[in-house]
């Protein structure tokens, strides 16, 4: 075990999967799903999956525009990732997978104390990203694990026509897949 | 014409190359780990079925805490080796990822010519997004098309120990997933 072991899967465990198929944004021009919540003991990993009707960039390009001639809120041009546990604790992040320029991410909110109290804190990173065809998406980390009840997911892109909106599930298969993750190595092993 | 539509006309996705665009995939409820040593791993997660084929993500790493790598012109995570192969024989992997008769290539694709591969006779295993250090690898990769029979794959990592080993699905699993996969838009 390590002091930073809350930021990230851990990279020596098979994680267990939650096929969960889930759309939580959508619009005529993008819509947006969350899959392949991946448990570990400590939290999990899940994707979100942007689509488009347009180009990604034609559409980047045309939103900031917009956003700037409106002279809007700058947050307004980002993705807005959110999440929920049943207890109330919340955790969010502005992504800027889509933005066309740099500049605007903000670190993401780390917890107040290292290491963090997992009966209080929440992390969500937003991770890595891949772009195709009129699609992009990343996984993204929470850690710890939600406690029973719902768990709920905010999105949006206000900027693209996805007002931000809450989307709730049982938290329940997502603590039991928690219990099937297996670590690749024994501590015993080697 | 507007560059923006220009652009928009230059690419047409063929069907070999990734996930049929417009699509969410249908998840495969499990990860896969294809080799393990004492030393090292070789995982495939992120297992998601198209209609025309199935993207997962491989992930090789070397046991945390384990032996330093030395420093060497070559890392041991170049010399990961996988692929996978369909119950017919057809078989494609990291290093030569058009399995199957005729004279199509990725390359040759990339370089304009108007070549395709035959999905009655080839398997691809095309490339995506990845990354690397001296102690892991992950790549991004589309099998295609959609085996219709239990799928395997094989790995093997000598710098961690791993001979050949091979891990299969089963068609039905498969099938689940796919049944799951649907266009993003209904309407």
């Amino acid at each position: 075990m390590h002091w930073f072991d809350f930021l990230s899967a851990p990279e020596d465990w098979l994680g267990a999967v939650v096929p969960v198929d889930l759309e939580v944004a959508a619009s005529e021009d993008a819509v947006m799903f969350i899959t392949h919540l991946t448990a570990y003991p400590e939290g999990f990993n899940f994707n979100l999956t942007t689509l488009t009707r347009d180009d990604p960039g034609v559409l980047c390009r045309k939103t900031l525009e917009a956003s700037r001639a409106r002279s809007e809120d700058r947050e307004e041009i980002h993705l807005h990732l959110g999440v929920e546990f049943s207890d109330g604790r919340q955790a969010s992040d502005l992504t800027t997978w889509i933005s066309v320029h740099g500049g605007l991410m903000r670190p993401p909110p780390l917890p107040a104390q290292v290491p963090p109290d997992p009966h209080r804190d929440i992390l969500l990173r937003a991770g890595g990203h891949e772009t195709n065809e009129r699609e992009f998406s990343g996984s993204s980390w929470i850690w710890p694990l939600p406690p029973a009840g719902l768990l709920t997911f905010q999105c949006g892109w206000p900027a693209a026509g996805l007002p931000v909106r809450s989307t709730a599930i049982d938290a329940g298969p997502l603590l039991a897949a928690a219990e099937k993750a297996q670590p690749l190595w024994d501590s015993e092993d080697g | 014409m507007s560059a923006d539509a220009a652009n928009r006309q230059r690419w047409v996705q063929p069907e070999w190359w990734g996930p049929l665009p417009g699509w969410i995939g249908g998840v495969v409820p499990f990860n896969l780990l294809l080799g393990k040593s004492e030393a090292g791993a070789v995982l495939a997660e992120n297992l998601t079925v198209y209609p025309n084929g199935i993207a997962f993500d491989l992930h090789a790493l070397l046991r945390p805490g384990g032996e330093p790598q030395q420093e060497e012109e070559v890392l041991p995570t170049d010399r990961v080796r996988y692929g996978i192969e369909f119950e017919d024989g057809r078989r494609a992997e990291r290093a030569a990822p058009v399995g199957g008769p005729g004279d199509f290539t990725i390359m040759a694709f990339q370089e304009g010519r108007q070549v395709a591969p035959d999905p009655s006779a080839n398997v691809v295993l095309n490339a995506g997004s990845s990354g690397s250090g001296p102690e892991y690898l992950w790549e991004s990769r589309f099998i295609w098309p959609l085996p219709s029979d239990p799928l395997t794959f094989f790995c093997e990592w000598e710098d961690a120990g791993i001979a050949e080993q091979r891990v299969s699905i089963h068609a039905d699993a498969l099938q689940d997933a796919l049944e799951r996969a649907h266009p993003g838009w209904s309407g």
